[in-house]
Formats: C-alpha cells, structure tokens, sequence
C-alpha cells in the first residue's frame, strides 16, 4: 500500500472502512434476509448466470436452507470473522474466507430472491485485500476500481444509446409502477407523494433523469486520474441515496464498495515494486 | 445486473413497459390482503420480488427459465435431468411454498385458511395509478 504512510494509520482508516461493510453486512441480517431466516425456503429461480449455475450446481444454497443449524452458523460465523477481520485487517486469510462465504450468500440471496440485484459490491469490496503482498493488493484493487467505474459509466452510455435521454417523459413513466405494491397496500406517504408529484411533472422527472446521466457520465475522469475519486464518491452516494426516495431501490450493499474511491490513493503501485515484479519474472528492465 | 460480474447495467435506461399499464402481486389470507411494504428494504424487495416471480411460475404452467434454456441448449435427456435437478427447485414441494411466505412475512395463518395469490392490473390514467382489473392465480390452504 502507499509508501510513507504509517501501519498504524492504515490499519486505523481499513478498520473504519470495514466496520461500514460489517454494518451494511448485518443490515442483511436485521432485514431478515440472512440464512437464518430464509430456512425452508425451496422456491428460487436462476437465469443464464453461469456463476449462480456454479453455486447451486454444488447444491450450497439448497443444502444451507435445508439445514437450520448451518445458516445460523454461517450466519455468526460471518459477523465473528468481519470482528477478527476488523482487528486485523491485513490478515488475507480473513478476507478470502469473507470474501467466498459473502459471494455464496449473495448468489444465494438473489436465487431466491428471483432476481439480480445490482448491489454486488459488498462481496467484491474483499478482492484487493485477499492478496498477501502489497503489489498484488494495488492491481487487485485498480481492476476492481475500473470495474466500478465501468459499472456506472456503462449506465450513462446505455442511457445514452437507448435514447432515453431524448424523452422528456421516460422517468415519469418508468416510475409510475414502482409504488404499486404501497398504493395497493394504502401505504402512502412522503415517497409516494413523491412518485405522484414526479408521474405528474415530466419536466422535474426529466431534470432529475439527466442529473443522474450526468452522474453516472462523470465517472469517466476516475480512468484518466484519481484525483476526482473522492467527489466521484460522493456524487455517486447521493444519486443512490436519491434513487432509493424515488426508485425505492436502496443502495445497501453497494455503499462500501463506492467508498473505496475514499481510500484510493492507499492503493498505489510503487516503480519500485514493478521493477522487482519485472526481475523476478525475467523481463529485462530497458 | 444479468450476471454477476457481466457489468451489464441498464439503470433504467430502458423502460420495458411501452403501454400505460403495470402489474403488482398480493396474497390474501380468508379474503384480507397481507401487507409486506412496510418491513425493511431487503425484505420487503424478497417478498416482492418472490412473490412475482411465483405468480409467473404458476401463470406459465409451472415452468421456470431454466426449463425452456436447458430444453434449448442440453440435448442429452440424462445431462438435461442432472442440470435440472440442480438449477430447478424441486416443484413437488412448491406447492407449500405460499405457507412458507406469509411465515416469513411475518403473518400467523390458521391451519385451514385459504390462501390465494392475486396479479392486479394497474393503468395510468392522468397521471395516477388505478386498479383495472384483478384475478386469482393461485389458491390453496394453509398447512
């Protein structure tokens, strides 16, 4: 990680950084959607995923389901190992076996669920830290920052491609069902007043529409520079925080994973470290 | 996201629904409906999302996706029936799958009560949200 900055510093800023994933991970839990509370549920449906036909193709999600005892287990298991993790968080080790027990529960969740749901971040934020040395930490993490970005400028360009943006009233329309199920139920609040308003006025939809645009677009500095990564973070927080007031889509599960934009620059290669990787594997340094 | 790591995001930037018309899912217990929009996020989007995709099970004669990809793509009837015993859930027992979700949304049923699923019909009409239509997908009683 960055030369010059102390061990004790950098395990003070990871331990913040994985106390917010350990609090998005037990907002699974107190949700109820934790394997202790899908227990019995036989009812899932997969597309074509070939990481969720791997998964289930091992029988691991029907068999933690069947079995109450294991979902409890894996569920405590995960917030004992997120403490230790915590109070280590340079143990590699910690973070391959988080890292495998929250991608089978997040394959899990979304099978049953029926439905892929964008906020993979909270298993892929454990990537750069299952690697030992500090040089296979920084490219693990710059592979999965360009993912992030690509994630959200792919938005902006599929925005873009499908015209979208030159309806004035796509977003006035695309939210009309998104609070079917509250208007059915009769439970209506400031949200759905929202909804209403924004059914009604195309023009505040469509602002707000090519504010996300705009958002999603501004990503593309991060390729070219890190510089911006930490107002690409917040921007990014605040359109997932207004998606869920109008979309009701909230964006737990995601929210560490944008945070690694704060702690970037943590992540830097070192010439020196490359010149050695360079040596090691023969390649002749000109 | 399609794939898990297949970044293909559309974010809404496609809206699928052309017509002035949506659709929700409720299930009822003895004729009253059961609410699910006022648990916490992830829960309330399991038991929407759920609930949907069982409807369209029953409404598509009991099949899922993977029934029509494996019969398209796996021709070998002893490799399609070890896929679909993995990646299918075991349709004997999603009959008592109703049973399952009310527990889990957190509604005490009686043993007897009948339990049916319903798909509303929804138009948008100046701008608001009103019921068309409705009609019963599935019924049965509470174990």
């Amino acid at each position: 990680m960055s030369h010059g900055i102390s061990n004790t510093k950098r395990k003070a800023v990871l331990r913040i950084f994985f106390c917010l994933l350990l609090f998005e991970v037990t907002l699974f839990v107190f949700s109820g959607v934790s394997f202790s509370f899908l227990q019995g549920d036989r009812f899932f449906q997969l597309g074509a995923d070939p990481f969720s036909w791997l998964v289930y193709g091992l029988n691991l999600p029907q068999f933690i389901l069947k079995h109450y005892w294991i979902g409890f287990t894996l569920d405590i298991s995960i917030i004992v190992l997120f403490l230790l993790f915590i109070r280590n968080p340079f143990s590699h080790g910690l973070a391959l076996v988080l890292f495998i027990l929250l991608f089978v529960f997040y394959i899990c969740l979304m099978g049953y669920l029926t439905h892929r749901n964008y906020q993979a971040g909270f298993f892929m934020v454990l990537i750069p830290f299952i690697f030992k040395k500090d040089i296979n930490k920084a490219f693990a993490f710059e592979a999965v920052r360009y993912f992030l970005l690509f994630f959200y400028l792919s938005a902006a360009l599929l925005k873009f491609t499908n015209g979208s943006l030159l309806d004035p009233a796509h977003l006035s329309h695309m939210i009309s069902g998104q609070f079917s199920a509250y208007f059915l139920e009769g439970n209506t609040g400031f949200r759905t007043h929202l909804n209403s308003y924004l059914m009604n006025h195309e023009k505040t939809g469509y602002l707000l529409y090519s504010g996300s645009f705009l958002v999603e677009l501004s990503v593309i500095f991060g390729f070219f520079t890190k510089r911006y990564d930490k107002l690409i973070a917040v921007l990014l927080l605040v359109f997932h925080l207004t998606n869920w007031l109008i979309m009701d889509i909230a964006p737990f599960g995601q929210i560490t994973f944008i945070s690694l934009l704060f702690i970037s620059h943590s992540f830097k290669v070192r010439q020196d470290q490359v010149v050695d990787r360079q040596l090691k594997n023969g390649l002749t340094i000109l | 996201m399609d794939a898990v790591f297949f970044p293909y995001n559309s974010m809404f930037a496609i809206d699928f629904n052309t017509k002035n018309t949506t659709s929700a899912y409720s299930v009822k217990v003895d004729g009253v409906n059961v609410p699910i929009t006022h648990h916490m996020y992830w829960k309330k989007d399991f038991l929407e999302s759920s609930l949907a995709s069982f409807c369209n099970y029953k409404k598509n004669g009991n099949l899922f996706y993977m029934d029509n990809y494996l019969k398209q793509h796996v021709f070998t009837p002893i490799n399609r029936a070890n896929f679909s015993q993995r990646l299918i859930a075991n349709k004997t027992m999603l009959d008592r799958w109703p049973s399952w979700y009310l527990n889990f949304a957190g509604c005490q049923t009686p043993a007897g009560a009948t339990i049916e699923l319903f798909q509303y019909n929804l138009i948008i009409e100046n701008n608001k949200c009103i019921i068309r239509d409705s009609f019963s997908i599935y019924k049965t009683t509470s174990l």
